[in-house]
């Protein structure tokens, strides 16, 4: 991933990962939909946005595909694979979160997997080879939208706000909250869609009151009815159609098809292209009069004619029944349709012309629909996840800066700069450090100051250690160095194991002793043995990788050395020993090319391994297992 | 101290963004300076500021009307890199080419040559 930059004033450069005062967070909202998903985010000009793809399509398909080993497909790919893989295909798994396996069966009429009770009497589903949980099955999706946020916006995402329905309970919540967790994700708050959609449209600046949410999508129909109070919205009264929407709409061009074609007994592909071409016939018939299509299968080229007279006299029965709904939720509320504030049309199904006539008719106003009524929900929380995540331009009180850089001193001697010379105090700046040694329980930081590359030619300010770091492989523990420095320059240099929270910190004073001359001759200093310095810093980089090799190389050795024929030992030893020997040198290219031949030779000795550790995995255990 | 032999360049379109940001601070004859900062999960990190002062052992070069200022130690590992302006929707910023990274850490902060 490329990393963009920005111009900094002198000295107020932002290291790698780390967060100033000032800078954005990189949040989404989320529109976790039934049928779609959508992402967005606030754009550089201060507009919700939603992101799209490469081909600039922003809605996933909310399906998921499980494949022969493991292969999972997620969104437009799963989609196609719906037709010929109905079973290890999952689509619309919303309706299962946080569902038990009763409570489903009694719900839905047809259910294409296999359906078993899992931990917490929650729902699994059998899709093909996979035994996967409705949470999972969501995170797949978020991690595709995640992933595709975090490429738009150019690094890892900080939060995200996900809707939900306004109906969901505190089960289907968590279940939302969890699949985002699997996914990665911060979830700075669950919001629900019709408030989403009211903060889209900026309803929560306007007058207080009440405001109705129509929101008629592919598969499902629900109104809200939100009150607004003191800028908060309060949900009053929902309601809703589960087995009604855009789907049913295409339907009824589809049997239209059938009819005029005559056919009757149409194979599952006939019925997909049927369906591809009634959605595109209904989206036009949103803006013509009349559309002529091209008829699925006809290879002469036949076409079908529909006028949205017929259409609209087709479909009514169906729309209408959106009415009573509304009906009903104003009445449970004690509301007149005329009391209302607003009307706000969400759903791609609300952009038929009959939909909207019926809903200003029933309302006695006209609906909201100047934004992308597919895309309404996600704009909204994306409003929601910048205004949580505070990203308002901060105001930056100048007070002073550091005159040294502060670092920590990492493996090989290096100096590792934390606060760079120049920055303006107050500030802090955290940076994430990890273990060298597998099973390492105690880490010691020693905090330094200067401008040289290696640390022993710094000054050194303080030290001090962390211990009760749980045992684990060299990388694994993560350890978050923090440098504060108040605004009398005290520098409080803190670290913190982030799975334990064991935390160890201490205070020093930087420029306690320090002359303006003496500052002015480590800079000098630092600046004669530029080049010097940076080329013991490219060696001992190189040093410090060489030895973590030869140690993995070692132990490799006392666990699996049986693997080897003496020969084959020779070889293993003779490639450490060659890149033993450059370690001796001064060249850190040498070392660089040993560690790739080194691993070029010794290739197939890991491959074995592999197979070994592989083989331990499966013994003992039922071929059942397996199947 | 050792010269850079290509120096380093920006692209018209690096250039131009760079020249409009100058003026939009106030100084439109300043310069920008560009580093490296050792940090980051492999290695070194690209560092891009505005330059009020030229000091001791800087290196100067100029592309398409705009001053770009090296310090002799980061010009260790930037000689030849070229400077480029991208911008979309959600994000803009300055990218940088540089002939001698050999690898990028996963997130792209960092680069080791």
């Amino acid at each position: 991933m490329d990393v963009l930059l920005e111009i900094a004033e002198p000295g107020q450069s932002l290291l790698p990962h780390q967060t100033g005062p000032g800078s954005r967070k990189r949040v989404v909202g989320i529109d976790l939909g039934t049928t779609f998903s959508l992402v967005a985010a606030i754009s550089l000009e201060g507009k919700p946005l939603c992101i799209p793809d490469d081909d600039g399509v922003c809605a996933v398909p909310s399906v998921v595909h499980y494949g022969a080993g493991q292969t999972v497909r997620v969104g437009q790919a799963a989609r196609e694979m719906a037709l010929s893989h109905p079973e290890s295909t999952i689509a619309s798994v919303k309706r299962y979160m946080g569902r038990g396996v009763e409570d489903i069966r009694a719900r839905m009429a047809t259910i294409p997997h296999g359906l078993e009770a899992g931990e917490g009497g929650m729902v699994r589903i059998l899709a093909g080879e996979a035994n996967v949980s409705p949470v999972e099955v969501s995170a797949e999706i978020l991690k595709l939208l995640k992933k595709r946020a975090e490429e738009a916006l150019g690094g890892s995402l900080q939060g995200a706000v996900i809707t939900v329905p306004a109906y969901f309970d505190d089960a289907q919540r968590q279940a939302t909250k969890d699949a985002a967790r699997v996914a990665g994700l911060e979830v700075l708050r669950l919001l629900n869609e019709p408030t989403a959609a009211a903060l889209a449209y900026g309803l929560d600046k306007g007058s207080e009151g009440l405001y109705a949410i129509y929101d008629l999508g592919g598969g499902t129909f629900d109104i809200s009815l939100l009150k607004l109070e003191k800028e908060l919205f309060q949900v009053m009264a929902t309601g809703g159609d589960s087995a009604l929407g855009g789907d049913d709409l295409d339907q009824w061009i589809v049997q239209r098809i059938m009819t005029e074609t005559g056919v009757s007994d149409p194979d599952p592909g006939w019925i997909q292209a049927c369906r591809k071409i009634a959605r595109e016939v209904k989206e036009e018939l949103s803006e013509a009069n009349a559309v002529t299509f091209p008829l699925p299968g006809s290879a002469t080229g036949q076409t079908g004619h529909i006028t949205r007279e017929a259409f609209d006299s087709g479909v009514r029965d169906l729309i209408w029944r959106t009415i009573p709904i509304c009906r009903r939720v104003l009445k449970d509320a004690g509301v007149a349709p005329e009391a209302l504030q607003g009307v706000v049309l969400v759903g791609g199904s609300t952009r038929v012309p009959l939909v909207r006539q019926m809903v200003a008719e029933f309302f006695g106003r006209e609906p909201l629909v100047d934004l992308d009524p597919d895309q309404v929900v996600a704009l909204g929380a994306a409003h929601q996840a910048e205004a949580l995540a505070g990203n308002a331009p901060a105001e930056m009180l100048l007070l002073d800066v550091t005159p040294l850089s502060l670092g920590i001193e990492t493996m090989g001697d290096l100096m590792e700069r934390i606060v760079p010379r120049n920055a303006p105090i107050p500030t802090a700046r955290a940076q994430e450090f990890t273990t060298f040694k597998d099973g390492q329980t105690a880490m010691a930081i020693h905090v330094v100051q200067g401008e040289r590359e290696l640390a022993s030619q710094c000054r050194s300010l303080a030290r001090f250690e962390l211990r009760g770091i749980p045992p684990m492989t060299a990388g694994a523990a993560r350890i978050r160095v923090t440098y504060q420095v108040d605004a009398d320059g005290l520098l409080t240099v803190s670290a913190r194991e982030e799975t334990t929270g064991v935390e160890q910190s201490i205070t020093v004073k930087p420029s306690y002793g320090l002359t303006d001359d003496e500052i002015a001759n480590m800079l000098q200093e630092a600046m004669q043995h530029g080049e010097a310095d940076m080329l013991a810093r490219l060696f001992n980089e190189a040093k410090v990788e060489a030895d973590r090799v030869l140690a993995a190389a070692g132990a490799a050795l006392r666990e699996d050395g049986d693997l080897l024929n003496d020969e084959e030992l020779k070889q293993v030893k003779g490639a450490m020993l060659a890149l033993w020997e450059t370690t001796q040198g001064q060249s850190a290219d040498a070392i660089n090319d040993r560690i790739q031949k080194m691993d070029a030779q010794t290739r197939f000795f890991a491959q074995r391994r592999m197979d070994r550790s592989l083989k331990q995995a499966m013994t003992g255990r039922k071929v059942d297992d397996f199947e | 101290m050792t010269t850079a032999a290509q120096g380093i360049s920006l692209t018209e379109r690096a250039a131009r963004q760079a020249k409009s940001m100058l003026a939009k601070r106030g100084t439109p004859d300043g310069a920008i300076r560009i580093g490296t900062t050792t940090a980051g999960c492999s290695g070194f990190s690209y560092k891009l500021e505005y330059a009020d002062q030229v000091e001791d052992g800087d290196l100067v070069y100029e592309s398409f009307g705009v001053r770009v200022v090296l310090d002799g130690k980061s010009a260790l590992l930037l000689d030849g890199t070229l400077v480029d302006f991208d911008s979309s929707p959600f994000k803009s910023g300055f990218k940088f080419s540089n002939p001698k990274e050999k690898e990028r850490c996963g997130c792209g902060e960092s680069f080791k040559v």
